[in-house]
């Protein structure tokens, strides 16, 4: 396997992984922020 | 009342609506034997291949389908009934041994019909015939123990039905290669005494479990 | 019950120590020289083993979380046990998708039945039982008792399932095994992966304050929900007369 194919499965890694983590984490903010927005307004 | 009386009521009483209702007998079984049925139509029905596969199908169809079995009391009960059974003063842990020993003898009789259809179906082997029983024991009363400790955590809440058999698939897991590893080594020549001692220590943690957190579950 | 502290400020410092590890770890694996054997492939191990450690780690924060609860009856062990149980989620998905992604070139198949795969798709399983498990009711009491005995129940059954796998395994083992990390590790590799590990560490810990902010906050709303003390259908609900009335 040459090394620019070897790259391609690096990027696919790494793009799947920080994807995943970027992903969770604006899960979190998003789901803090509409929580936040529904406590304000007295639920 | 003493504990195993009181548990042996709850047995009967469990075995009793068993006989009017017939779900085991008449669904739950019917059911994984179609299952064994389905297979070879998937993945051909060629001798050799089905005979190797066949031991090995048959626990992997115990284990999913059997939970069926655990699971079919609690999912047919409404928070009154648990609420009354409770109001009768009967030990939280002798309401979990009665059933699980009503599920365990409901999957000793559903373990030996399929059995003997996967015997008719797969022409499996008979090596190590004497093992079969106390494996058969061994895994219904693991399988009973660890379904009816589910079925009282999930108890009443949404998604009962599909979320009991996804919740023992994973820790049904030793019971399963235990019971095929311990066939498969006796074929090889060797001891299966490794396996089945660890499938016993894996029952006996289930109950210890499921007898611990009766009375924590009941009280939700 | 704990009051969960719905006005209590939110913070910033985790979002940024979340990036900073990230870009930390991606630095670092891209800087390290690759692997004489495996190439450039083996920067994907720098992702891979941090995610599988964290899984490991969450879990047992999980069930360890699990297990105070069931002792102290306080809902923040149980926020702390389902926040960790969502992360390790996260990084048990990572970890196994990492897993293919870097087998695929390197032995030619998605998947392989090793014991550590086996494993680690398993733990899977049983975290979405017990995320699924927390979604069949609303009380928090009795989600947070049903979720805490699922959790020490996996903790006593889960080494019997580790120990199964093995012995398995061990039997069933193909003529070569390769190891991931490959005979033995230079020592650039070896801490460029200390690195990624301790800073995806600091992540879970960043990430925990986060989701357990959110856990309490939820929980807040939940339990505002369940004290409104409206009427349950209001004049729609009349007493029944009896004698009267169509049919």
């Amino acid at each position: 396997m040459t090394s620019a194919e070897q790259w391609n499965w690096v990027l696919l890694a790494y793009g799947f992984a920080y994807v995943v983590l970027v992903l969770f984490v604006v899960s979190i903010g998003v789901r803090i922020s509409r929580v936040r927005a529904r406590l304000g307004d007295g639920s | 009342m003493g504990f195993f009386s009181q548990a042996r009521l709850i047995t009967s009483r469990d075995l009793v609506r068993e006989r009017r209702s017939g779900e085991v007998l008449w669904v739950t079984l019917p059911f994984g034997a179609i299952a064994l049925l389905l297979v070879p139509m998937a993945i051909g029905t060629d001798a050799p291949l089905l005979e190797q596969v066949g031991t090995g199908l048959f626990w992997a169809i115990v284990m999913l389908f059997g939970v069926l079995i655990s699971i079919r009391q609690t999912t047919g009960e409404t928070q009154a009934q648990r609420d009354q059974l409770a109001l009768t003063g009967i030990d939280a842990a002798a309401i979990y041994v009665g059933r699980a020993t009503a599920s365990f003898v409901l999957l000793v009789i559903f373990e030996v019909v399929l059995g003997l259809v996967t015997i008719v179906l797969y022409d499996v082997p008979v090596s190590g015939w004497w093992l079969v029983p106390i494996l058969i024991t061994i895994v219904a009363a693991g399988l009973s123990l660890l379904g009816t400790l589910a079925a009282s955590i999930v108890s009443t809440g949404r998604n009962a039905a599909a979320l009991v058999p996804l919740l023992v698939a994973p820790l049904s897991i030793p019971l399963l290669i235990g019971a095929t590893q311990a066939l498969e080594v006796l074929d090889l020549g060797g001891s299966s005494l490794a396996w089945v001692l660890m499938m016993i220590v894996s029952t006996l943690v289930l109950a210890v479990a499921g007898v611990l957190s009766a009375r924590p579950l009941q009280e939700i | 019950m704990t009051d969960p502290t719905p006005t209590s400020t939110s913070t910033t410092w985790p979002w940024i120590v979340m990036a900073v590890a990230g870009l930390v770890t991606f630095v670092a694996s891209m800087t390290v020289s690759p692997d004489a054997v495996q190439g450039q492939l083996s920067r994907i191990m720098y992702v891979h083993v941090p995610s599988a450690w964290l899984a490991y780690l969450a879990f047992i924060v999980t069930m360890a979380a699990s297990a105070m609860y069931l002792w102290k009856r306080d809902l923040k062990w149980d926020r702390r046990a389902a926040a960790s149980a969502e992360i390790g989620v996260v990084f048990t998905g990572m970890a196994l998708g990492l897993g293919m992604i870097w087998a695929k070139p390197t032995w030619g198949v998605w998947w392989t039945w090793d014991a550590r795969l086996t494993l680690t798709s398993i733990m899977f399983f049983i975290y979405l039982g017990y995320l699924a498990l927390r979604r069949t009711t609303d009380d928090l009491d009795v989600r947070a008792r049903r979720a805490a005995i699922l959790g020490v129940l996996a903790v006593v059954q889960v080494p019997l399932v580790h120990f199964s796998v093995e012995w398995w395994r061990t039997l069933h083992q193909p003529a070569t095994l390769l190891r991931p990390e490959g005979p033995e590790m230079a020592t650039s590799m070896l801490v460029t992966l200390l690195i990624a590990v301790m800073a995806f560490t600091v992540m879970y810990v960043a990430m925990m304050f986060k989701r357990i902010e959110l856990a309490r906050l939820e929980d807040a709303v939940l339990i505002a929900e369940q004290a409104s003390d409206g009427a349950v259908a209001g004049a729609a609900v009349t007493t029944p007369t009896i004698g009267r009335g169509t049919a």
